[in-house]
């Protein structure tokens, strides 16, 4: 990228998506919100190391994805019950107004919290970053096995526990 | 993609809170001006800048650090007055202190009750020559 970073751009192209990969692995929001400026305030400040990126997207999702880590790993020295405890109450899906999916929302976003930080990456980056598990081997400087099989996992872990819901919005669709 | 792996992509995340927008970019744009830290192209000009860098955080603290050591190196230096050792040693030595000197080591043999003044330069010249020949007088 050229010099003269142009923040504002940047935010407003990607801050959103990088929300929500954040706030999926966080699990609270006040810690998605200093990551999130940190990111930006790095960006910021430091535009020379942004200066061979290909992909911008790819890119912050691989800042993202560092900094989460590193926050994930100070929290569990500092404190291993709190993202149990967040993840029980973090809803990191937008309101709806149909009640049955409402509940698959909420239950989606606690089996998610489930998932070890690795597979929770994955399972987001495919299903709602629409990354294929090349592009999500190189973001997250995996090999694209290890990317597709966490992604399996995941979501089989996910498909256990939302079943009965699932099968019940099914049945009432039809 | 199966229908689960489908349905779990059709749930739309939650919004970024919109207030967000001007918290993240304010702070953005000062941590950008703060120190205006974007990196010197010229060699000069980019050591200045490591050094305001490393500098900056107490710029007054490292002012006055350096003004009270100009301060003690100026008072050290009005206060410094050279030897007597210092200024024998700097002095030139004249021909009448060579000959005072060796006047003063004839009278020191005499006291001594040496027969003759020692003369190192003769023990010099011994040194000089080959161990052989001397080993040779020797023997002789």
């Amino acid at each position: 990228m050229p010099r003269g970073l142009d923040i504002k751009r940047l935010y407003d192209d990607h801050a959103q998506s990088l929300y929500a990969f954040l706030l999926n692995l966080t699990r609270n929001e006040a810690d998605t919100h200093d990551l999130l400026q940190e990111l930006f305030v790095k960006l910021a400040r430091e535009e020379s190391s942004a200066a061979g990126m290909q992909n911008e997207r790819h890119f912050l999702i691989r800042l993202a994805h560092n900094a989460a880590i590193d926050l994930i790993r100070r929290r569990a020295t500092r404190d291993r019950t709190r993202e149990q405890f967040a993840a029980e109450n973090i809803s990191q899906f937008a309101p709806v107004n149909d009640p049955d999916e409402q509940v698959f929302r909420e239950e989606l976003s606690v089996a998610l919290g489930g998932l070890p930080p690795d597979q929770r990456a994955v399972v987001h980056l495919k299903l709602w970053q629409a990354l294929t598990f090349e592009e999500i081997a190189r973001t997250l400087d995996i090999s694209p096995n290890t990317a597709a099989s966490r992604y399996r996992y995941g979501v089989d872990k996910l498909r256990d526990r939302l079943r009965l819901l699932y099968d019940e919005l099914k049945s009432a669709e039809q | 993609m199966e229908s689960f792996e489908q349905h779990l992509r059709q749930q739309q995340p939650r919004e970024i809170p919109s207030e967000w927008r001007s918290q993240i970019l304010c702070a953005a744009e000062a941590a950008s001006v703060q120190g205006n830290l974007r990196m010197p192209d010229t060699l000069i000009a980019r050591l200045g800048w490591q050094i305001r860098a490393y500098l900056w955080p107490h710029p007054i603290a490292w002012a006055a650090l350096g003004a009270s050591w100009v301060v003690i190196l100026v008072v050290n230096l009005s206060l410094h007055e050279p030897s007597p050792m210092m200024a024998k040693k700097s002095a030139p030595v004249t021909p009448d202190t060579l000959a005072e000197l060796k006047r003063e080591r004839v009278l020191f043999a005499e006291v001594a009750g040496l027969s003759e003044v020692p003369d190192v330069d003769r023990a010099k010249k011994n040194a000089l020559e080959p161990r052989t020949e001397n080993g040779g007088q020797a023997m002789a």
